[in-house]
C-alpha cells in the first residue's frame, strides 16, 4: 500500500512518486487522512486564537465596560479618538514601539554576532562566557523585572550611582521620562542577546571551513575573514533573527509592565501596556481592543516586509 | 589544541578577554545583586559588596513562611501539561503536514504558523472573556489552554521540518510492513524526530513556567498562583525586609537557573538545532 494521498488525488500525487494504481478506489471523494492529524491543532488554535482575534476585531466596534452585558455599537468612533489625535498615549505608544524595533534589534544583533565571533574560535573559557551570555534568556521576566529594579534603584541602584558618578543628579533611570525608556532598551539588549549569539554560533557551524582556509592562505586577516566571509554568509540568519526581534518587540510587555508600567507620564508605554491599562485598569474594552487591532495590522505589516525579505536574502546567498 | 596559535591569532584572543570580561560582569551584575540581597541580613545592608556577614536565614525561612511550595507544584503542572499537550498536538499536525499532501494543506501551515508573531496583549480582551465564560477562571486550563495554543506554531513548523527530513523509503518500507499511518507516526517518525522534541519541550517548557501575564490574569484565588506571581503575593508580608523579598525572588530564579546549568548542553543543542532549521 502507498501513501493514501494517492486515492484521493491520483493525478497530482502519482507525479510525486506513488507508482499509479490500477485498481480505482470508490467515487465519492473522502477528505484526506492528513485533516484527522491537523485537526487537534486547529481545534486548540480556532478557540485560543483564531476566535480571540476575532473578538478583539469586533469587540473595537463597540463601547462597553466589561461588566455589564450591555455592548453599545459606536462604529468607528474608538478609532477616530485613537488615530484623530485624541489620545496623544496612542501615537506616543506607536512611537515607543517603533523606537524600540530600530533601537534594540540592531543592538541585539550586533552583540549576538560579536558575542558569537568572538567566542566561535579556540578561546579560553568561552563555554563559560556563552553560558554568562545566555542565562538571561532563560531567566523569567518577574525576576529580570526585579532585579533590574533595584540595578535603577532611584537611591542606591548601581546605575545610578553611576550616573551620579560622571557628574549627572536626579533620581535615576527608570524616574526620568527622558532616560526610562532606554533604561527598558538596555534591559532587552540584556535579555536577548545571548539568544541572538546562540543563533548566530549555530549559523557560523554550517559556513564551509574551505572559504576560510582558502583565504587565510590569501592573507587575509581575522578582521578580514569576519568581514569578507563570515557576515555576508551569516545573511540568512541576520534577517531570521531580524524578524525575531522584531516580533519580540512588539510582543514586549511583560518586563515593561513590571518596572514602569508604562510611565514616568507614559514615557515607556507601549501598545501592549495601552491595551492592558485600557482593559483592565480604565474598563474600556472595545478601546483598548481598537489598539490590539492596530497591534496585530502593525505586526502583520511587518511580518510579511520581513518575510519577503527573508526569501530574497536566502535566494541571494546562494 | 594541536597547533601554537599564530601570533596574529595570540593578539585577538588577548583583546577578546578585555572586552568580554567587563561585558560578563555586566551580564551577571543583576543576577549576583539578587542574590547578594537574598544573603544579607539587614535592608541597610542589600547593597553591601563585603564578603562577611551572608547569611541563609532568609532563604530558609522565607520557604517556611510562605506558600511558594504550592506555587512551585502549580508552575510544575501548567508547564508538564503545556509541554505534553504542545508536543502531542503538533507533532500530529508536523506529521499530518509533512506525510499528507492534501488540498489546504499550506493554508493550514500557514494559518497555524501566524500565531508565532501573535502578540498575547492584543487578543488578552476576549482571551480573558473566554477563560471566564469556560469556567476555566483559576483552573490550571486557564493556562494549559492558552500557553498551548501560543506555542504550537513553532512545535508545528520543527515537527513538519523534522519529518519531512526522514527519508522516503522510510515511509515506504512501513507501508509494506502493512503498517497504518498511526503507527508509522508513533513508533518511527516521532522516535526520529527526538532532537525536535528536545528543541520543542524547552522552549515550551521556559515560555510556561515563565509566563507572567496569563497567570496575574487567570490564578487570583490564592490557591493557583505560579512561582512568577510569588512577588505580588508576598510583597506585603514582607514590606518591611527588604532581603526577605530578594530571597523570595533568589528562590524562584534558583531552579531555573539550575536546571540551565545543569543541562546546558542540552539546551544550546536543542535551540541550535532549532536555529538552523
Amino acid at each position: 500500500m502507498t501513501v493514501r494521498e494517492s486515492a484521493e488525488a491520483p493525478t497530482a500525487v502519482t507525479a510525486a512518486g506513488a507508482p499509479p494504481r490500477a485498481t480505482p478506489r470508490p467515487k465519492r471523494r473522502r477528505p484526506s487522512p492528513g485533516w484527522l492529524y491537523v485537526a487537534p491543532a486547529l481545534a486548540v488554535f480556532a478557540v485560543f486564537v483564531a476566535y480571540p482575534i476575532v473578538e478583539t476585531i469586533r469587540s473595537s466596534f463597540y463601547d462597553f465596560d466589561g461588566v455589564s452585558p450591555i455592548r453599545d455599537w459606536v462604529g468607528l468612533d474608538n478609532y477616530t479618538e485613537m488615530l484623530g489625535g485624541l489620545d496623544p498615549y496612542f501615537w506616543k505608544a506607536v512611537t515607543n514601539t517603533l523606537l524600540w524595533t530600530v533601537v534594540t534589534v540592531p543592538v541585539q544583533l550586533a552583540l549576538g554576532l560579536g558575542f558569537a565571533v568572538l567566542l566561535d574560535g579556540a578561546l579560553r573559557g568561552k563555554v563559560v562566557y556563552r553560558a554568562v551570555f545566555f542565562l538571561p534568556a532563560v531567566l523569567s521576566s518577574a525576576v529580570i523585572a526585579f532585579a533590574w529594579g533595584w540595578v535603577f534603584n532611584p537611591d542606591e541602584g548601581v546605575a545610578t550611582r553611576v550616573i551620579r558618578a560622571v557628574g549627572g543628579t536626579g533620581q535615576g533611570w527608570l524616574a526620568d521620562p527622558g532616560t526610562a525608556i532606554w533604561a527598558a532598551f538596555g534591559v532587552s539588549a540584556w535579555r536577548y542577546s545571548g539568544l541572538f549569539m546562540l543563533f548566530y554560533l549555530a549559523a557560523i557551524q554550517m559556513i564551509p571551513r574551505d572559504l576560510y582556509e582558502s583565504a587565510t592562505i590569501d592573507g587575509a586577516s581575522w578582521w578580514q575573514r569576519v568581514r569578507r566571509i563570515t557576515v555576508p554568509q551569516l545573511r540568512p540568519m541576520t534577517v531570521l533573527l531580524t524578524l525575531f526581534g522584531v516580533i519580540g518587540a512588539f510582543r514586549e510587555f511583560e518586563v515593561v509592565y513590571i518596572l514602569t508600567r508604562g510611565g514616568p507620564a507614559h514615557a515607556t508605554d507601549l501598545l501592549s501596556i495601552q491595551i492592558f491599562d485600557q482593559a483592565f485598569d480604565l474598563s474600556r474594552p472595545g478601546y483598548a481592543a481598537a489598539i490590539a487591532t492596530a497591534l496585530l495590522v502593525l505586526t502583520a505589516v511587518c511580518a510579511v516586509v520581513l518575510l519577503r525579505l527573508m526569501s530574497w536574502a536566502n535566494r541571494s546567498v546562494q | 589544541m594541536t597547533a601554537a596559535p599564530s601570533r596574529v591569532a595570540r593578539d585577538r584572543i588577548g583583546w577578546s578577554h578585555l572586552a568580554l570580561v567587563p561585558l560578563a560582569a555586566l551580564w551577571l551584575l543583576p543576577i549576583a545583586l539578587l542574590l547578594n540581597g537574598a544573603l544579607r541580613a539587614d535592608t541597610a545592608d542589600i547593597f553591601s559588596v563585603s564578603p562577611t556577614g551572608l547569611t541563609l536565614d532568609n532563604l530558609i525561612s522565607v520557604w517556611r513562611e510562605t506558600d511558594l511550595l504550592r506555587m512551585f507544584v502549580n508552575s510544575t503542572i501548567v508547564t508538564l501539561g503545556s509541554v505534553v499537550a504542545v508536543v502531542a498536538i503538533g507533532s500530529l499536525a508536523g506529521f499530518g503536514l509533512a506525510y499528507y499532501k492534501f488540498r489546504g494543506s499550506g493554508v493550514v501551515l500557514l494559518v497555524l504558523l501566524s500565531g508565532i508573531m501573535l502578540a498575547p496583549a492584543a487578543i488578552i480582551v476576549p482571551l480573558y472573556e473566554l477563560v471566564v465564560d469556560l469556567g476555566l477562571l483559576n483552573s490550571y486550563g486557564a493556562l494549559v489552554g492558552p500557553y498551548t495554543a501560543l506555542g504550537l506554531a513553532a512545535s508545528v513548523l520543527l515537527y513538519r521540518n523534522a519529518f519531512l527530513a526522514l527519508p522516503v523509503e522510510l515511509r515506504e518500507a512501513a507501508s509494506l510492513d502493512g503498517a497504518g499511518s498511526f503507527r508509522i507516526f508513533a513508533r518511527m517518525y516521532l522516535p526520529l524526530a527526538r532532537t525536535a522534541t528536545v528543541t520543542i519541550a524547552i522552549l515550551q517548557g521556559l515560555a510556561a513556567w515563565n509566563d507572567y501575564i496569563l497567570a496575574l490574569l487567570f490564578m487570583t484565588d490564592g490557591r493557583h498562583e505560579t512561582v512568577q506571581l510569588a512577588f505580588i503575593a508576598f510583597q506585603g508580608q514582607y514590606f518591611s525586609s527588604l532581603p526577605k523579598q530578594f530571597a523570595v525572588m533568589a528562590i524562584v530564579m534558583l531552579p531555573v537557573m539550575i536546571v540551565f546549568l545543569v543541562a546546558q548542553r542540552a539546551f544550546v543543542s536543542g535551540l541550535s538545532a532549532g536555529a538552523v532549521k
